[in-house]
């Protein structure tokens, strides 16, 4: 893996004399990641105890939901992660031209992901199932929303590391910057793969 | 001098937190909030038991809220810092530090109402009660705009010793999309994004103080970083800009 020397982003005042362990990103992006993280196992621990009190409402729920559209939208969040990934590499070694394109493949994934969530909700409304129904429908909009707001940020990040992927040179905190919204993306994909099954699956 | 007016600024910030909280929580007792599918007559009825509390507790924020501005204040002075001149960045945070006071007294103040006249006609209880919820879980956007602001300017410090630590940055960001939820209780009466609901007020609330709280160490630490810069530049007689 390229290291990428952080002492200069991180304080300015350690020691140059023991190399770096490298952190993708930088640290300070961790309180972010694992912050979020935190909140959204408060978020599935909320749904599971709520499912505790309601086990048949939810399952028989669980099983009007379009289980294709949610297998869909796992399998495009999973290759616009690949993307990012090779895209990264790609700027490592400077293929500028290849890590765009594929920067807009894992956009495209990203853009993808929001119109079959917008299928899926017209679709739920349109069978009468709206968040005022029950507790399950209630949770089900209000997680996938939430998440679907994060999928809003992840894709300006990823407008943002399509503008930085052009440049020639990159310095330590540009490629830092770059590296953490690349892990911004993966968490993206990493809370929908908890949501997906624990939505659609868990019976 | 300077440096011990600005200290205290940041401290009366996070003072103001734990006031906020017993005025609110222990005084007033609204925290835990009540249920926004209470029918009109329940909520008149917790007017009417809590009279006093919510009178005495609320007429002390509307008093105290203006003390959340010197915090502001020094808030806005460091993001000038970064900025280097009195630009979008620092213009747009006094702004909206002007309003952050509003959010508190304001909310206070139809809560208040209610409770001025609890015998009234309970539907306009319950008219004055949402307003104050409106206003005290749902007006997220002036604090959210400003943390997204601050963290911009964290990123952009490309000073020799900056203000903030980068993690600071990434930190106002969790801040913000934590605070988000709170603008959907106008769409929920029940579950976690109604205004007693964890998603719109437990998490957020939780945030706020820890926001506050971390901010305030960090503020007291940028001063100190300030007062380092002027003293560098007395000693070497440079002249100091008026920031």
């Amino acid at each position: 893996m390229n290291q990428v020397t952080l002492r200069s982003v991180v304080g300015g005042d350690r020691s140059s004399a023991k190399p770096a362990r490298h952190v993708p990103g930088e640290p300070g992006l961790w309180i972010l990641l694992f912050g979020d993280m935190v909140v959204f196992g408060v978020f599935f621990g909320t749904f599971m105890y709520q499912r505790s009190l309601a086990p048949e409402l939810f399952d028989a729920s669980r099983q009007t939901l379009s289980l294709g559209i949610g297998l869909a939208n796992t399998l495009i969040l999973l290759t616009s992660s690949l993307f990012v990934v090779t895209a990264i590499r790609a700027i490592r070694s400077s293929q500028r031209l290849a890590a765009r394109w594929l920067l807009v493949g894992a956009l495209a994934c990203g853009l993808a992901f929001v119109g079959l969530k917008v299928v899926e909700y017209t679709a739920k409304v349109h069978e009468g199932n709206t968040p005022n129904q029950n507790a399950f429908y209630l949770y089900y909009f209000i997680l996938t929303g939430l998440h679907l707001f994060h999928v809003f940020i992840g894709i300006v990040v990823l407008v943002l590391l399509l503008t930085q992927a052009g440049k020639s040179d990159l310095s330590g905190t540009r490629m830092a910057l770059v590296e953490g919204g690349a892990c911004f993306w993966h968490l993206v994909d990493l809370l929908w793969i908890v949501l997906f099954p624990l939505l659609y699956l868990v019976s | 001098m300077h440096v011990k007016i600005e200290k205290a600024a940041a401290r009366l910030g996070l003072a103001m937190v734990g006031g906020f909280l017993v005025m609110f929580w222990f005084i007033a007792g609204l925290i835990p909030p009540m249920n926004p599918s209470d029918s009109a007559q329940q909520t008149a009825q917790i007017y009417v038991d809590k009279e006093w509390r919510i009178r005495i507790g609320l007429a002390l924020m509307i008093l105290f809220a203006w003390l959340f501005a010197p915090f502001f204040a020094l808030l806005s002075r460091q993001v000038r810092r970064i900025e280097g001149y009195w630009g979008v960045m620092s213009l747009t945070q006094v702004m909206l530090s002007v309003t952050f006071p509003f959010g508190f007294s304001l909310c206070a103040l139809f809560a208040v109402a209610a409770a001025y006249r609890p015998e009234r006609n309970p539907d306009v209880t319950q008219a004055l009660n949402d307003m104050f919820w409106f206003i005290f879980v749902g007006l997220v956007g002036p604090l959210i705009t400003q943390v997204v602001i601050l963290a911009f300017c964290v990123f952009i410090d490309k000073r020799e010793v900056p203000s903030f630590p980068r993690w600071f940055g990434y930190f106002n960001i969790w801040y913000a999309i934590l605070g988000v939820p709170g603008c959907a209780i106008y769409l929920f009466k029940t579950g976690p994004l109604a205004w007693n609901g964890l998603f719109a007020f437990w998490i957020p609330l939780t945030v706020f103080t820890i926001w506050m709280i971390v901010t305030t160490v960090m503020l007291t630490k940028a001063v100190d970083v300030e007062a380092a810069e002027r003293e560098k530049r007395a000693a070497s007689r440079e002249w100091e800009p008026a920031a």
